[in-house]
C-alpha cells in the first residue's frame, strides 16, 4: 500500500510540473527564486507515508529554488514532538520550519518563539483571501498576525458503515439531521443479543475535545467567554454534552470511555471490527480506513441550533531564531501554496487550506463523489475557532478533559462537570495572572 | 599527634593512573547523572516553561502550589496503594517461585527461562499483550473465568479492578528479575546447613523458614528495595493501559510529573514533585535498611 501511495504522490508531483502549475507570486520571478540560496531544517512528525510527502514537496520546491537546501528532520513521535521542539528552541538549535498542531499556535506565539509570517505574506502580496478563515483566524490573522501557516486542515465528521445501514434498512445519515434524528439513528443501528448485551453499538463516539466542542457548537454553545479569557458555564454546551453522553449511559447505543478502555482499542478499531456502525473523526479517517473491509460514507455532525464547525489543522511555524528566514518563508509559502497543497492532500490525512484547491476537488481520492465534497465544503464555509488559549494544555487537556470525562462515564452530569471545570480553570488563570 | 603520611612515589603514580582509568566512567556519570540531578534540584526552586529564563520562586513549588494540587495527592495516594500491594505480593511471589525453582526438580531450567522472558520484553509490548488478555469482551482471562460462571469483568475499564490489574501486570513483568536474584541466593545456602537442620528433625517448611530465608536475607532485602523504587516509579504500564483512568483510579505520581513537565511545560514544578518522590523513596529505603536490613550477614 505504501508503494502505491508513494507512487501516487510522485505522479501527482510530476503532473504538477508537467502542466506547469507553478505558483507565481507578484514581484518574484523565476530568476529571483533561482538566485535565492540557503539551508534550512524542517522538522515534522508523521507516519512513514508522510515522509514521502515531504520528500515530494521538497523535490518540487527545489525545482523552483535549486539553491535552497532543505534538511528533512522526521521526529517519529507526535506525542513528544512539542517537547523536542521546545528543547531545541531553548537550546538555541531550533529548526527553521516545524510542524505545529492547531492548539500549539497560541502557545508558541505567547512564548514569543515564532516569527510573525504576516509581514512576509504582505511583502509578497500573497492572496490570503484564497485561504479558509478557519485556519487563518486561529493563527491571529484578525489581530494582525500570522503566527503559523496551516498546511492542511479538516472538519470533524461522522463516518458510517454503509453496509450495516443497508443491512438494517436504515437510511444513510445526511447533513440535514438534528440531535433527535442522530439519537434515533444510533438506537436503530444498535444490536443486542438474547441477554440484552450490546453486540453492536450505533456509534463509538470520540470522547475528547474535538468531538466535544463540535457537538457543543452545533447546539450554539461556547466554552470561553467573548474575550476568550475565562471558561464559562454555558447552558447550550451543557445540554449538548449531556445529550452526547446520554447516548452511552442512558440509551446504551454508544460506547463510553470505560467501554473503550475495557476493549483495549480505539474508536476506529471498534468501527473497523464491526463493533460500531458509526465513528467520529477528521479527514485522516480516510487514511485509517484504507484497508477497511466494507463501504463507508461520511456526513456532518447533527445540527441542532447552529451550523458552525471548527477546523482542526496542522500548521508550519518559523522559528524566531532561524538564521535563514527568507529561505524558510519561501519554503512555507511553497508548501502552503497550490503545488504543495495538491501533493500534501493526496495522502488522505488532511484537506487543502486554499479555497481554490479545496473547491477544485483534485485532491479527492478515487471513488469520492461531488456529494461528499459538498458535505465538506458546507463546513468549510461556516467555521468557528476552537477555544484556543495560551494555557490550553492546562485548561483543556487537563482540567476540561478530566472533569468532562467523569460526565462521559456517567459519574456526574455535564452541567456539574462544566461548573467544576470552569471553577478550576478560572482559579488557575487567576493564579498564573492571565 | 597526626603525622603526615608520606606517599610512596610509585603508589602515587598508580593512584594517578587509577583515576585516569576510571575517568571516562566518572565523567559520564557526572554529565548524565549528577549534573541532571543537581539541575533538577535547582529547577525545583524555579518557574520555568523551557523557553523563558527560569524565574526564582523560592519554596513556592513545594508549598502553596503543591498543597493546592489535589491531583498530586490523588496520584500519591494511588502510588502508595500500588506500592503497598505490589511490593509484598511481588516479593512473596518471587520468594516462593525462586525457592521452588532453586531445587533440583526436573524442568526447573526451562521454567527459570520462561519466568525470565517478561523481563526481557519492553513494558510497552507487555502492556499491549495484557490489554488484550484483559479485554472485557474478548479477553482470554474473561473467557477462562466464564467456565466458572464469572462473566464479563471489565478489568481495565472498571475503577474497582483497574488498579489491581495494573499491579498484576507489574508483578508479572518484574517477577523474573527478582526470581533470578533469589534463586542465586537460595543456591548459595550451604547444603550442610539443610542437612544439619534435617538431622535436628526439621521438615521442609521449617528448612525454608529457618535456613533458606534467613540466609538469603541480603538478597531479599535487595529485591525489596528495588521493588520499592520501581513501584514508586510506575508509569509506562499505566500510560499504556489505562491512561490514569477510569476516573482517577490509576493516576500515579510519575504520570502526573510527566504531564506537568511535558504537557504543561512546568519544569520547575515537575522537578519539585520529583524531589518529593525521591525523598519518599529515600525515607522508605532508610527505614527498610534500619529495620529490615539488620543482621544481614550470617557468614
Amino acid at each position: 500500500m505504501r508503494k502505491k501511495l508513494t507512487a501516487g504522490i510522485c505522479s501527482m508531483a510530476m503532473l504538477m510540473t508537467t502542466i506547469g502549475t507553478v505558483t507565481v507570486i507578484a514581484g518574484e520571478s523565476a530568476e529571483d527564486k533561482k538566485n535565492m540560496s540557503g539551508e534550512i531544517t524542517f522538522s515534522f512528525w508523521g507516519i512513514p507515508e508522510e515522509v514521502a510527502v515531504q520528500e515530494a514537496i521538497t523535490e518540487e520546491f527545489n525545482k523552483e529554488y535549486p539553491n535552497i537546501k532543505v534538511n528533512l528532520d522526521h521526529v517519529s513521535g507526535a506525542a513528544d514532538f512539542n517537547t523536542t521542539i521546545l528543547t531545541r528552541i531553548s537550546g538555541g538549535t531550533a529548526p527553521d520550519v516545524f510542524y505545529m498542531g492547531e492548539v500549539m499556535v497560541p502557545i508558541y506565539a505567547d512564548k514569543g518563539v515564532v516569527e510573525d509570517l504576516l509581514p512576509y505574506a504582505e511583502q509578497d502580496s500573497l492572496d490570503l483571501s484564497d485561504y479558509w478563515d478557519g485556519v487563518l483566524s486561529p493563527a491571529g490573522y484578525h489581530d494582525g498576525h500570522l503566527w503559523a501557516f496551516a498546511k492542511d486542515c479538516t472538519p470533524y465528521m461522522i463516518y458510517y458503515n454503509k453496509d450495516m445501514f443497508d443491512e438494517a434498512g436504515v437510511a444513510y445519515p445526511d447533513s440535514s439531521w438534528d440531535f433527535e434524528k442522530f439519537k434515533e439513528t444510533c438506537i436503530a443501528m444498535t444490536q443486542t443479543d438474547d441477554n440484552g448485551k450490546v453486540t453492536r453499538y450505533g456509534i463509538a463516539p470520540e470522547n475528547g475535545w474535538p468531538a466535544w466542542f463540535n457537538i457543543a457548537y452545533k447546539n450554539g454553545g461556547k466554552i470561553l467567554d467573548e474575550e476568550g479569557k475565562r471558561m464559562v458555564v454555558d447552558p447550550n454546551t451543557a445540554e449538548a454534552l449531556q445529550f452526547y453522553f446520554d447516548l452511552a449511559n442512558v440509551e446504551h447505543c454508544a460506547t463510553n470511555p470505560d467501554d473503550m478502555t475495557s476493549m483495549g482499542g480505539g474508536e476506529i478499531d471498534a468501527f473497523k471490527s464491526g463493533l460500531a456502525s458509526m465513528v467520529i473523526g477528521g479527514r485522516f479517517m480516510t487514511y485509517f480506513l484504507k484497508d477497511f473491509d466494507g463501504n463507508y460514507g461520511f456526513t456532518t455532525f447533527p445540527i441542532e441550533k447552529s451550523e458552525v464547525a471548527p477546523l482542526n489543522f496542522v500548521a508550519l511555524g518559523m522559528a524566531k531564531d532561524s538564521n535563514n528566514k527568507e529561505a524558510a518563508w519561501e519554503f512555507i509559502k511553497f508548501y502552503c501554496g497550490k503545488t504543495g497543497q495538491e501533493i500534501n492532500s493526496a495522502t488522505g490525512m488532511g484537506m487543502p487550506v486554499m479555497k481554490s484547491v479545496t473547491e477544485s476537488g483534485v485532491w479527492m481520492l478515487e471513488g469520492e463523489t461531488q456529494e461528499q465534497l459538498d458535505v465538506i465544503l458546507k463546513q468549510f464555509n461556516n467555521t468557528k475557532d476552537h477555544p484556543f488559549h495560551p494555557e490550553w494544555m492546562k485548561l483543556m487537556d487537563d482540567i476540561f478533559a478530566r472533569n468532562m470525562t467523569e460526565a462521559a462515564r456517567g459519574k456526574t452530569t455535564a452541567l456539574e462537570a462544566l461548573e467544576n471545570a470552569a471553577e478550576e480553570a478560572n482559579a488557575y488563570l487567576e493564579e498564573v495572572g492571565r | 599527634m597526626k603525622t603526615r603520611q608520606k606517599v610512596n612515589p610509585i603508589k602515587k603514580g598508580e593512584n594517578f593512573w587509577g583515576y585516569v582509568f576510571i575517568a571516562p566512567n566518572l565523567i559520564a556519570t557526572a554529565i548524565f547523572v549528577l549534573i541532571p540531578i543537581l539541575f533538577s534540584l535547582y529547577m525545583s526552586f524555579m518557574k520555568w516553561d523551557m523557553i523563558n529564563p527560569p524565574e526564582f520562586v523560592g519554596l513556592a513549588n513545594f508549598t502553596e502550589k503543591m498543597m493546592r494540587d489535589e491531583q498530586f495527592f490523588i496520584a500519591l495516594k494511588n502510588t502508595a496503594v500500588y506500592s503497598f500491594i505490589s511490593i509484598p505480593l511481588g516479593v512473596v511471589a518471587a520468594i516462593l517461585v525462586a525457592y521452588v525453582l532453586s531445587g533440583d526438580l526436573r524442568g526447573t531450567t526451562v521454567f527459570r527461562s520462561i519466568i525470565f522472558i517478561p523481563v526481557t520484553l519492553s513494558m510497552i509490548s507487555v502492556s499491549m499483550i495484557w490489554k488484550w488478555l484483559l479485554n472485557g469482551d474478548y479477553g482470554v482471562v474473561n473467557y477462562f473465568l466464564s467456565f466458572f460462571g464469572i462473566d464479563g469483568i471489565s478489568w481495565l475499564g472498571d475503577e474497582r479492578y483497574a488498579m489491581m490489574s495494573v499491579i498484576l501486570i507489574g508483578i508479572w513483568k518484574s517477577l523474573g528479575f527478582n526470581v533470578v536474584i533469589l534463586i542465586a541466593a537460595f543456591k548459595d545456602v550451604p547444603k550442610s546447613l539443610y542437612e544439619a537442620a534435617a538431622l535436628d528433625g526439621a521438615n521442609g517448611f521449617q528448612k525454608f523458614k529457618n535456613v533458606a530465608l534467613p540466609l538469603s536475607a541480603p538478597s531479599i532485602f535487595f529485591v525489596t528495595v528495588m521493588s520499592i523504587i520501581n513501584s514508586f516509579q510506575v508509569f509506562d504500564v499505566v500510560y499504556m493501559t489505562t491512561q490514569g483512568g477510569p476516573g482517577d483510579a490509576t493516576r500515579v505520581v510519575y504520570y502526573w510529573i510527566y504531564q506537568n513537565a511535558f504537557k504543561f511545560f512546568d519544569m520547575g514544578y515537575a522537578s519539585a514533585l520529583s524531589w518529593i518522590v525521591f525523598i519518599i523513596i529515600f525515607v522508605f529505603t532508610m527505614l527498610q535498611m534500619k529495620f529490615g536490613g539488620r543482621n544481614q550477614s550470617y557468614d
